[in-house]
């Protein structure tokens, strides 16, 4: 994938080539950000929901251990078959392995941001396997051969027009066809056909209970479901930090889940899956990949409490300007940019930075997660580690021989002023990124230092 | 193997043991307000809501609606539509039903869904397939 090359400044100015495009999706944005507003304040004890959220959460990674030893042991006792994956080659092996003993090349997926995280899609392409994403949006973006570029809405960066090209090409569906009904009944139809022949099928999990084994799928589509229920092997993968200890805490996360991430009042369906029906077998695979390692990072630990609604992204003003894509990771906008410098903190160098802090994003996550603290701590790690970017560096070591000596800092100002004055073509070009989207000031008759002298008969 | 290495890797890492919060208790609203809620969740997510007094007025309903060639099966005894599956398991002999009408344990005022469990539905993908 191209994507993984360019950083997100490079991949932020592509997006922002149809300006159009840009306002309309920032926009869409923002009502769906609206929408939440509305609907977590029309329920009275919101504020109440979000700081149980947090706590529970804080719970279950400071005793993660047993949550999961319990819930391994009460899945089992309910007839479920579990994996544990170390990373997502292990993952996407395990997934590899029960199609091939049960002699299936087709799979149907509903929605798991932790297959994108796997690039279990392209795993399974390259060993010869189909798999056909269920979800209207994911299936969209698989057709398109693009990933998703938010967590919650996969094809939020296409105008409907451009998925009736995509239709006419691949579901034929007439040229220059872009009236949603006709379209949403044509993939339908085409992913009814899917579930009626698929053995095999593979769910997210949205919440898992350690006290009875059983885990939630939630979609409003009814997808997983169709998928689950007429396969005759059902595979959920879940992050090993996806637990919640009991089903009475339940309540509290999907009163705050779909309002968070949609502004509906819950999902359309919230599946309990606890025991495999007859004659079905039923897997889970719990994958690490990565998360133990965050979990000992007291400054990131917070991000594991994520419950995925993408709240964050529809708040925050540069995903909003800079589209899902910019991210080059499964996992987009501001939660994204904490999580994957865990992974891969060179290649995800520049996410942390991809932020005006201006703290949106905290204050409408559901569990309350310090996202942009940590993305100012990821900053000075990065740093730090010596993945910052080049021209950052010695930006900021220029900056600070600067700003810590005032001789230096006067000398600078006067170079600063007598450029702009006389030769305003060295700052007025591409090369200076202030310059990029405004115009440079008019130099100052006199520097400020100056004036304050003056008035004040300072030295 | 993987399992134990990853155990092992969270006990390790996992911080000092933070307490559950307190259950959340709330006052349910009296019996009329809860309707007038669950109603109003209806109309804003666009569900289409018939009141009936009997099974009777309900099998009206899908009659006037439906074609009779249509494949309708509902799980409520003294319904026209009444259906016994002799043989449930099988989740593809549902797959031409145009119409499954299910008794759910009870609605929730604050979102509009309903609770119905596996004993209710036939077959699990009832639901989803018609």
């Amino acid at each position: 994938m191209s994507a993984n090359t360019a950083n997100h400044v490079e991949l932020s100015d592509i997006f922002n080539e149809d300006e159009q495009r840009v306002n309309w999706h920032d926009e869409t944005l923002w009502w769906i950000r609206a929408k939440r507003d509305k609907a977590a304040f029309k329920i009275p004890e919101w504020e109440l929901l979000r700081d149980t959220a947090s706590q529970i959460k804080n719970n279950v990674l400071s005793d993660l251990h047993n949550y999961l030893i319990e819930f391994e042991t009460k899945a089992k006792s309910n007839g479920i078959i579990i994996h544990w994956a170390a990373d997502a080659a292990e993952h996407n092996k395990i997934i590899y392995s029960l199609l091939l003993r049960k002699g299936v090349k087709q799979m149907v997926k509903s929605k798991s941001m932790l297959t994108e995280e796997c690039h279990l899609n392209e795993y399974l392409a390259s060993q010869g396997i189909e798999v056909i994403d269920s979800d209207l949006g994911e299936r969209i973006v698989q057709l398109a051969e693009e990933p998703p570029s938010h967590i919650v809405l996969p094809c939020i960066h296409k105008k409907k027009e451009e998925i009736g090209e995509i239709f006419h090409k691949h579901l034929g569906t007439e040229a220059g066809m872009s009236d949603l009904q006709v379209l949403t009944e044509t993939a339908r139809i085409h992913l009814r056909e899917t579930f009626l022949n698929r053995k095999l099928a593979l769910t997210g999990v949205n919440f898992a209970i350690a006290e009875t084994g059983e885990f939630v799928v939630c979609t409003n589509e009814g997808n997983a479901d169709m998928g689950a229920h007429l396969a005759e092997i059902h595979i959920a993968n879940m992050g090993i930090e996806k637990l919640v200890p009991n089903k009475k805490q339940l309540g509290v996360f999907l009163r705050l889940l779909t309002r968070s991430a949609t502004g509906q009042p819950i999902t359309t369906y919230s599946s309990h899956f606890k025991k495999p029906r007859k004659g079905q077998e039923v897997h889970i695979v719990l994958v690490d990949n990565g998360r133990s390692v965050q979990l000992g990072r007291a400054d990131f630990r917070n991000s594991l409490k994520c419950i995925r609604c993408g709240a964050c992204m529809y708040t925050c003003p540069v995903y909003r300007r800079s589209g899902g894509h910019s991210y080059h990771n499964a996992k987009s906008g501001p939660i994204g940019a904490i999580l994957a410098p865990n992974l891969d903190m060179k290649k995800y160098a520049d996410l942390p930075f991809a932020c005006i802090l201006c703290g949106s994003c905290t204050h409408v996550c559901p569990v309350k997660i310090d996202i942009h603290d940590q993305l100012y701590k990821w900053r000075q790690v990065i740093v730090k580690e010596g993945y910052a970017d080049a021209t950052k560096t010695v930006g900021m070591r220029l900056m600070n021989l600067v700003l810590s000596s005032p001789k230096m800092y006067r000398l600078a100002g006067k170079i600063g002023r007598w450029f702009i004055q006389y030769i305003p073509s060295a700052v007025n070009t591409k090369y200076n990124l202030w310059f990029k989207h405004r115009e440079m000031p008019a130099p100052p008759k006199q520097p400020f230092r100056d004036w304050y002298k003056k008035r004040h008969c300072l030295i | 193997m993987s399992g134990e290495k990853i155990l092992a890797g969270v006990l390790n890492n996992q911080p000092e043991k933070l307490k559950l919060p307190a259950d959340l208790k709330f006052k349910s609203p009296d019996r009329e307000e809860l309707i007038i809620g669950f109603v109003n969740v209806l109309i804003l997510i666009v569900v289409k809501m018939i009141r009936i007094k009997c099974i009777e007025e309900m099998d009206k309903y899908i009659s006037d609606l439906y074609k009779p060639s249509d494949r309708i099966t509902s799980t409520i005894p003294e319904s026209a539509y009444y259906t016994d599956f002799p043989m449930p398991d099988d989740p593809h002999q549902f797959k031409d039903i145009e119409l499954a009408v299910l008794k759910p344990h009870f609605g929730v005022a604050e979102n509009g869904a309903v609770w119905i469990t596996e004993e209710r539905m036939v077959n699990r993908v009832l639901p989803f397939i018609c």
